[in-house]
């Protein structure tokens, strides 16, 4: 019996000795990687507009408040690419970023490699935060992310044009809207402006086409491509024209390019001063109205376009959340405690007109000054419709792409609405499995 | 258990000395060992035995005119006797089985009282294992376990190292498709991409490559075949989406590496699209010029590959690991033969030794300790020849 003991005794000292020298040759060794001294974070600064510029700017400020070493990184314009992106960096545990730029629908499908928030944050200190955000970003009792910024589809129309083809009122519907733009575009082409389309948005599939496309859908009260109750209800007559009729646009007032734009090539159009319309979200305001911009003070946005069921904004946004992998995590806290603060969002607001999370800031009269539109955001975003990512919550990005694909082959007339609706239901179908 | 029997013997016949002279002649034994067995006589002259044996000697002794009585052992008033093993020979002469009779100390006491003394070996241990069986079973069961164990190692570790070189085996040709591509004066070029591609079908195909296909930067293939179809038209559904999905990743990839955004050290794990039952190992990587990324080389390889090489691995594996598992067997059975066949030779030499025959000589070669053991043998049968002589020479 005795001799039994010592044996297991010396295989278990063994074993231990064996794991020991694992974990020391184990490129991510947990127990070796100890905090060095100096504080260096990496923050993920975005791509699109002023994202980038404007965060580098905060991030100075909050580096130079901290004593922090604090690298800003550009990530792609692609939010698509980005989600890709991060999940390239937690698949491969990088500390190579510890704060992160999460979508609105992402929370869901990152939830693993986020760090929970929720013992950082009190309900007091998340009171000014839109609820509906704040609980977005809740996944299973954990807080994920906080609001940064929101978003929701917007049109954009340049009030010199409208006034100068006679139009006194805005386009109500898409119709209103598609003829407009036809006048308008015919009028000034034959002016000389043979580059003038009238209306850009973003047909490149990514997930600013899964936006715009939800948008004409959701507007014709054909559901949201699956419904909150799981069901999945694409396949259906009011889809199949919401999406012919977007396939008429092109060629005819949208130029066929619209199919590889996203939001910052749509601007580029726009900003040149050779759209009427635009179909954007609102960090192209501050952006249209800077110098150099050919449609400096001859724009304003209004609520998209109504189709039979109203008008339908895609709500988007964006939230700041710390890596699970970071080598920092306390002061990765800290610096997204900062950027979603009162005073960096107002900044952010005023100089790049991106929505505050915050809603106090809709009353204040800087941020109004800077950006006359934003008395009527809260309406809009309250009205905003979301993405089906909640309840298909993993399967979410399979989901859109899988919608995209088929959208794009509609718009490229590779196929018909029907054929390409039913073949998405069915893949849906399958994706979907037993449940969502 | 088996029913056990003893003879009872009622009571020694009218002429006591006669009965025990014929006693002594049916049995082939001296007059005085005929004599201590009668001593017992009335009651059981047998320790427990079979039936047919109780009855054998049942019938000797009736031949010497006693009246003897085969009965159940359990029938025996006396304390419980440990249940003797049968003994090796059942067939051995009777005078092995009176063995237990005769006088193992000097007191007569010991046999006055009429307990059965059963030979005290074998009761109440393992069975029975010839020294042959324990040779053959040292020769085999450590190959056996040898190979069973490396075969159950193959068996969990091959299929995962197998996929990851196969992955890695459709990432090469991902990295250099995609710097042909990168080389092209113009990449949009989808002609002359397509021809280029085109190229590589057959062989690829052959290695089990389900698509090569060039993508835009949306994920769109542009460029590219599918094996067993015509057109890029084929890919539909689920493919198309994990293409546009992996394709994402390798683009996303790519703009790490160009920003300075560090990967961790985890290596991703292998990547699968599932389309009803078809599963297809991915394997993707971005075409980049300059600073811009253009698109992206995926390749896929159908899972079925890998579950078929896996499949002929193992079962080459196991079919090559019976090869030793027999010839050890029969090395094992050779060597249990040859090293134990002078051990029995032995045993059986002292066995005939212990019976009083001095006859047959112990002749055993070898030079070994067994030899040593033989030898030792003979010198003890010729020692006891001699003294038996002495003591015959004596008595006449």
């Amino acid at each position: 019996m005795k001799r039994w003991l010592i044996l297991l005794f010396g295989s278990l000292v063994v074993v231990a000795g064996l794991a020991w020298a694992y974990l020391q040759i184990r490129p991510d060794n947990p127990i070796r990687s100890a905090a060095p001294a100096a504080v260096t974070l990496t923050m993920d600064c975005g791509g699109v507009g002023l994202d980038f510029e404007l965060c580098s700017e905060l991030v100075q400020q909050f580096a130079a408040r901290t004593g922090y070493t604090v690298i800003p990184k550009l990530t792609p314009q692609n939010a698509t690419l980005r989600l890709h992106l991060l999940r390239e960096l937690f698949l491969t545990r990088s500390t190579g970023m510890d704060v992160v730029m999460v979508d609105v629908i992402w929370p869901g499908m990152l939830a693993d490699d986020l760090l929970d928030l929720t013992p950082y944050f009190n309900p007091a200190q998340l009171a000014d935060f839109f609820p509906e955000m704040v609980a977005n970003n809740t996944v299973n009792g954990r807080l994920l992310a906080v609001p940064w910024f929101t978003d929701a589809g917007l049109l954009y129309y340049r009030t010199d044009l409208l006034q100068r083809y006679g139009f006194n009122t805005l386009p109500t519907t898409w119709n209103d809207l598609a003829y407009m733009a036809r006048i308008i575009q015919e009028g000034e082409r034959a002016a000389g402006n043979e580059a003038f389309w009238g209306f850009v948005w973003q047909g490149r599939s990514s997930e600013s086409l899964t936006c715009n496309a939800l948008e004409w859908l959701a507007s014709e009260g054909a559901g949201t491509i699956v419904e909150p109750d799981g069901r999945i209800s694409v396949n259906n007559q009011a889809s199949v024209q919401a999406l012919a009729r977007a396939q008429r646009w092109i060629g005819t007032i949208s130029p066929p390019e619209v199919l590889a734009m996203g939001e910052e090539e749509a601007r580029a159009l726009w900003e040149a001063g050779n759209a009427a319309f635009m179909r954007n979200w609102p960090y192209a305001y501050a952006l249209g109205q800077r110098e150099g911009s050919a449609v400096r003070g001859r724009f304003d946005v209004m609520p998209l376009p109504q189709g039979a069921a109203g008008s339908a904004a895609a709500l988007g946004g964006w939230q700041l959340a710390v890596s699970r992998h970071s080598r920092f995590p306390q002061q990765a806290v800290e610096l997204v405690r900062f950027m979603t603060s009162a005073e960096a969002q107002e900044f952010r607001a005023i100089r790049g007109a991106y929505n505050p999370t915050r809603r106090s800031l809709y009353q204040d009269p800087d941020v109004l000054a800077a950006n006359p539109f934003f008395a009527r955001m809260p309406a809009i975003l309250l009205a905003a419709v979301a993405r089906p990512s909640t309840v298909t919550a993993a399967a979410y990005d399979s989901v859109s792409t899988a919608f995209q694909t088929e959208v794009f082959r509609i718009l490229q007339g590779a196929t018909s609405p029907e054929v390409a609706l039913s073949a998405l239901e069915q893949q849906l179908v399958r994706i979907r499995g037993e449940a969502w | 258990m088996e029913m056990r029997y003893v003879v009872e013997v009622a009571g020694l016949g009218a002429d006591p000395a006669e009965t025990t002279r014929r006693l002594a002649q049916t049995f082939g034994v001296s007059h005085d060992k005929a004599a201590r067995l009668l001593r017992r006589v009335p009651g059981v002259v047998t320790k427990p035995v079979s039936e047919a044996e109780a009855r054998r000697v049942a019938a000797l002794f009736e031949q010497a005119g006693l009246a003897a009585q085969v009965r159940p052992a359990e029938a025996v008033s006396e304390p419980p006797i440990p249940v003797a093993a049968p003994e090796p020979a059942v067939s051995a002469p009777l005078s092995a089985q009176i063995r237990a009779e005769q006088p193992t100390q000097q007191g007569q006491q010991a046999q006055e009282q009429q307990v059965e003394v059963a030979p005290v070996t074998s009761a109440n241990k393992a069975p029975w294992l010839s020294i042959r069986t324990k040779f053959l079973l040292v020769g085999i069961v450590p190959v056996v376990l040898t190979i069973s164990a490396a075969v159950a190692v193959i068996v969990l570790i091959l299929p995962g190292v197998l996929r990851t070189q196969l992955l890695e085996a459709a990432r090469n040709p991902a990295i250099a498709f995609a710097s042909s591509v990168e080389g092209l004066p113009n990449p949009a070029a989808m002609a002359n991409l397509q021809v280029m591609l085109e190229r590589s079908r057959a062989a690829f195909t052959a290695q089990g490559v389900s698509f090569v296909l060039v993508t835009d930067d949306a994920g769109h293939p542009r460029a590219g075949w599918i094996s067993g179809a015509a057109s890029l038209e084929a890919l539909a559904g689920e493919i198309y989406t994990g293409v546009r999905q992996r394709a994402s990743g390798a683009m996303a990839r790519a703009f790490a590496e160009q920003h300075g955004i560090a990967m961790g050290p985890i290596d991703p794990p292998s990547r699968l699209i599932d389309l009803a039952g078809t599963r297809i190992e991915v394997a993707s990587h971005a075409v980049q010029r300059g600073d811009q990324v253009l698109g992206a080389v995926v390749i896929g390889i159908a899972d079925e590959v890998v579950v078929e090489r896996v499949r002929t691995l193992l079962f080459n594996t196991v079919a090559l690991s019976v090869l030793p598992v027999l010839l050890a067997i029969v090395i094992a059975i050779a060597l249990a033969r040859s090293q134990t066949r002078n051990v029995l030779y032995l045993t059986k030499a002292a066995e005939q030794m212990s019976r009083g025959d001095l006859e047959k000589s112990v002749l055993l070669t070898t030079n070994d300790e067994l030899g040593e053991l033989s030898r030792a043998l003979e010198r003890m049968r010729i020692s006891l020849q001699e003294s038996l002589e002495r003591l015959r020479r004596r008595r006449r």
